[in-house]
């Protein structure tokens, strides 16, 4: 299985892809697989070595019962697709707020999802108010919240 | 310093820490989280990045046990940051409480430039077993 990918859907791939702008229009899905292996190379990208996350044993007595991925591993796979959605102005403006409402275990295919609900005028300039989320391969949604992202003047 | 959270209150500031990634740094951040076909940046790292590694400074700084896990989280990005960029890193403790069986912790924190500009705020709410 490939490690991860982008959907094609919603939007066209290359020069005519067509960006979400306005309500309504989805952001283009990130579907990724979690193996321990990008688990512990997150932990040392990041340096977080909480056991939680590496140490098998340990992890078995927790709540969880095994391992989990790192919540802001998880959150990655949306701050991608907040990326690709909104390519010039993510990194400039962009915002986030989730919660982290259920583990990913690694193992788990997860696909972030989002869609633009509002955009609103700004004396900056419009800004896209997007549902966003993160969701496991048995339904339940990992993580859920909001991002707002400017489109900048090419809405 | 290494601190205790259950003996401390909002209010309490941490760092400031250094952070400064390099382009390699962004390089394995990317690859672990599969980040290799989304834009460019323009050069810059990924934004969650800088955030994630300032969040584990202030896990090892708070002490946090290991059973920690996140349960909210904040960013907001004012502009790009460039590999080898040396950043400083502020944090407050905003709310420290327990309830049921656990300690929920947030900690807000902003990433300043050479110029003392904020170039990313982050706020983390973290669980804690008691």
């Amino acid at each position: 299985m490939s490690d991860g990918t982008h959907l094609p859907d919603p939007h066209p791939r290359g020069n005519s892809m067509r960006l979400p702008r306005k309500s309504g229009d989805l952001l283009p899905a990130v579907v990724r697989h979690v193996r321990q292996e990008r688990v512990d190379a997150y932990a040392k990208a990041a340096r977080d070595f909480n056991p939680i996350h590496l140490d098998e044993k340990f992890a078995a007595g927790t709540q969880f019962g095994r391992r989990i991925a790192h919540g802001m591993l998880t959150l990655a796979f949306i701050a991608e697709m907040l990326a690709m959605a909104f390519p010039d102005t993510w990194h400039r403006g962009g915002r986030l707020k989730v919660r982290f409402k259920a583990p990913v275990f690694p193992g788990d295919t997860v696909t972030a999802f989002g869609e633009v609900i509002t955009v609103t005028e700004t004396a900056s300039g419009p800004i896209a108010e997007c549902k966003v989320g993160l969701r496991r391969p048995d339904g339940e949604e990992a993580i859920v919240g909001q991002a707002w992202a400017p489109l900048g003047s090419g809405k | 310093m290494q601190h205790t959270l259950r003996d401390l209150s909002p209010g309490q500031k941490f760092g400031p820490y250094d952070i400064s990634l390099s382009r390699e740094d962004g390089a394995a951040y990317a690859a672990a989280v599969g980040d290799v076909s989304s834009p460019s940046y323009s050069g810059a790292l990924p934004p969650l990045a800088m955030v994630a590694t300032g969040l584990s400074r202030l896990i090892n700084d708070l002490g946090l046990g290991a059973g920690t896990v996140h349960a909210g989280q904040e960013v907001e990005f004012i502009r790009p940051v460039s590999p080898g960029e040396r950043l400083t890193a502020h944090a407050e403790l905003k709310s420290n409480s327990v309830r049921r069986d656990a300690r929920f912790a947030t900690v807000a924190t902003e990433f300043r430039d050479a110029g003392g500009a904020v170039v990313a705020i982050s706020s983390s709410t973290v669980i804690v077993p008691v």
